[in-house]
């Protein structure tokens, strides 16, 4: 355990219990590092454990097994002296819905000893300025999401953890908020963002984790997991599609045809495909290196963690992998 | 705490509840003046004629009830007749309603009731809409200890019973004296306030206690149905039925307690039957009366309050909140 961890779990399990006595494992031996500074998402399918884990680091949860430390802080024991770092945002946004957003934020301030002046500030920050007076009930998702963004910032808190902040937004709320994120990590904040949507994640994370069934599969920063996950995969255009086919397939590399593109799996790099191919007189018109990104990755690695199935680390070990820097990993 | 217990002060101080109940509690007030009405009235000029014409037949009976008493006496002197008659004084053929002492007295110990139910609605609501609207999970982050929010939630409850309770009390209070004052009624007399306002003074204990109640059952219930359910359950099992099926329980039942604290004194018979000494076979039974005392009432409240507090702390401390 480092100091240079915003947040670090070991072993973490949580089992529920239902009605009809059985038992339902939401999180199993849960190990994650989130490193102190930028944006850390964690990411996982609905039901893969992530709102359970936030909800076990802010104490609303008992944990049945394992270890949380928030800056090196043991949790839930030393949350009251931890909590004054982290602002978080659990689901979806909860105020008083007939007070309004100004009087909730008022609530707030008073209850953290926040200077009453900043929830002015920090209402303007998330663009709520003009609507403040209006009773939250009256607010869209998005608003709301703002409102709750901004309830975070009263703090001023050293990590902020948002969960899911984008359900339920149109582009236009989602762009803001991942804007509002990257704001955040570039002032020198820690934010983890949970999320089922990658694409939405990997726009504006540095690092991840990866879990599924209540454990980890992969953590690390974005470019090395793609890195460490991607099969170089390039479309190319050529005048005799057929021709090269057989002497990219004779190289032992995978091809295919795509109307009259061919993709190739399995080449070191774009320019051996056109030396090959200029090597037997076969000139490409055009090369377009396909660019493996973090759904690929997320889909390769939960592949069989679907519902009914049961993950197991497989080959990731029972603690999930880790991407090695500059993609050395697997 | 003391953060967190102004903010919820100030969260239960905006609450329409809040000023829901003391609108009700203000109707009650107004209930109270408003029944009075007839006591501190002028009397109309109807009954005043009547009145004097009750008057007017009783004195020409009294009269014609000496002359026969008279006449019978000289018939028989050996009888010893006090034919000396006299009717009552023309005041009392007039009913001019209870003093304004009466029904000062007896309007604040009406209010013991409503206030107390107002309380413990402002209470339960005021920790069931948290969980209904899930916000005690945002609160728990800013504020992670348990038992301190659920102190901080408790006392604020509690301390916001009592203007309430004291509102609605002077309120009652003035319009009594307006009433009275505008009807001409005298309003000054001496000894009036001690007693109201050591009835005031047990009630408002009283409100608090049941503030504790309602918050307790709420954080170890969460939904205000529950709570409405368990109440019910308690009133039907405990406060009505229990007495019937065994009447030496009776001192454990609220309403009793509330009772002898409000009053000083409760009391309850328990039918206790022994051998007949003239007939070994059959029971003498008899109705045994049994005193519950101020103190012993305040004591059953108090522990029943501090219980239910501690259940919700424990249910509060244990329990996920999703």
């Amino acid at each position: 355990m480092t100091a240079d961890l915003a947040i670090s779990t070991r072993g973490l399990r949580k089992t529920y219990r239902r009605f009809n006595l059985t038992r339902s494992v939401a999180v199993e031996g849960l190990d994650l590092d989130v490193p102190v500074g930028g944006v850390h998402g964690f990411l996982g399918p609905n039901g893969s454990g992530k709102t359970t884990t936030i909800r076990m680091l802010l104490g609303l949860i008992r944990a049945d097994e394992g270890t949380m430390r928030l800056f090196d802080q043991e949790v839930p024991r030393a949350l009251p002296q931890v909590v004054g770092r982290v602002g978080a945002i659990v689901e979806q946004p909860k105020f008083f819905p007939n007070f309004s957003g100004r009087r909730n934020l008022m609530l707030l301030a008073g209850a953290i000893h926040a200077d009453p002046s900043l929830v002015d500030v920090v209402l303007s920050d998330v663009g709520l300025a003009d609507r403040a007076k209006d009773r939250f009930r009256s607010y869209s998702l998005g608003m709301k999401q703002r409102l709750a963004i901004a309830a975070t910032l009263l703090k001023d808190p050293d990590l902020l953890i948002f969960d899911e902040p984008t359900n339920g937004l149109d582009p236009a709320g989602i762009r803001e908020i991942r804007g509002t994120m990257r704001g955040l990590a570039d002032r020198g904040k820690t934010v983890l963002v949970s999320s089922h949507i990658l694409g939405e994640v990997e726009q504006v994370a540095d690092t991840v984790s990866i879990i599924a069934r209540g454990r980890l599969l992969a953590s690390g920063r974005v470019q090395d997991l793609i890195g460490a996950s991607a099969v170089t995969t390039v479309r190319v255009g050529v005048h005799d599609p057929d021709a090269a086919a057989q002497v990219i397939a004779a190289r032992g590399w995978g091809v295919r045809r795509d109307e009259r593109m061919l993709v190739v799996d399995g080449a070191p790099a774009p320019a051996a495909i056109t030396e090959l191919l200029a090597g037997h007189r076969l000139f490409v018109d055009e090369l377009v290196p396909v660019r493996a990104d973090l759904e690929s990755v997320f889909l390769e690695l939960t592949a069989g963690q679907g519902p009914g199935s049961r993950a197991d680390g497989g080959e990731h070990g029972p603690h999930g992998r880790r991407a090695q820097p500059e993609g050395g990993a697997r | 705490m003391t953060r967190a217990l102004r903010a919820e002060l100030r969260r239960i101080r905006l609450r329409t509840v809040t000023w829901l109940m003391l609108g009700l509690l203000l109707v009650v007030a107004a209930g109270f003046v408003a029944t009075s009405w007839d006591d501190a009235r002028p009397r109309t000029a109807a009954e005043l004629a009547a009145a004097h014409e009750a008057y007017e037949d009783d004195v020409r009976t009294i009269a014609d009830m000496v002359v026969q008493c008279r006449a019978l006496r000289e018939k028989n002197p050996d009888f010893d007749l006090d034919c000396d008659l006299k009717a009552n004084p023309e005041s009392s053929y007039l009913w001019s309603g209870r003093s304004f002492a009466d029904v000062l007295a007896s309007a604040v110990d009406g209010l013991a009731a409503p206030l107390a139910g107002a309380a413990l609605v402002v209470a339960v609501s005021f920790v069931t809409a948290e969980f209904g609207a899930r916000t005690i999970a945002p609160w728990l982050v800013v504020v992670p200890r348990r038992t301190r929010v659920v102190l901080s939630k408790t006392s604020a409850a509690a301390i916001a019973s009592v203007p309430g309770a004291v509102v609605t009390v002077a309120v009652t209070a003035l319009g009594l004296m307006a009433l009275y004052a505008a009807c001409g009624r005298s309003v000054g007399a001496a000894g009036v306030w001690g007693p109201v306002v050591g009835t005031v003074g047990r009630e408002l204990v009283l409100v608090v206690l049941a503030a504790v109640v309602g918050t307790g059952l709420a954080f170890a219930l969460r939904h205000a149905t529950a709570v409405l359910g368990v109440l019910v359950w308690w009133v039907i099992a405990v406060e009505v039925t229990l007495p019937v099926v065994l009447p030496g329980w009776v001192p454990v039942t609220v309403a009793t307690n509330a009772s002898a604290w409000l009053t000083g004194r409760a009391t309850y018979t328990v039918e206790q039957c022994t051998p007949d000494p003239a007939q070994p076979t059959t029971p003498w039974c008899q109705d045994v009366e049994h005193v519950v005392g101020g103190g012993q009432g305040l004591m059953a409240l108090v522990v029943l309050a501090v219980v239910v507090a501690l259940a919700g702390v424990l249910v509060f401390k244990r329990r996920d909140v999703t």
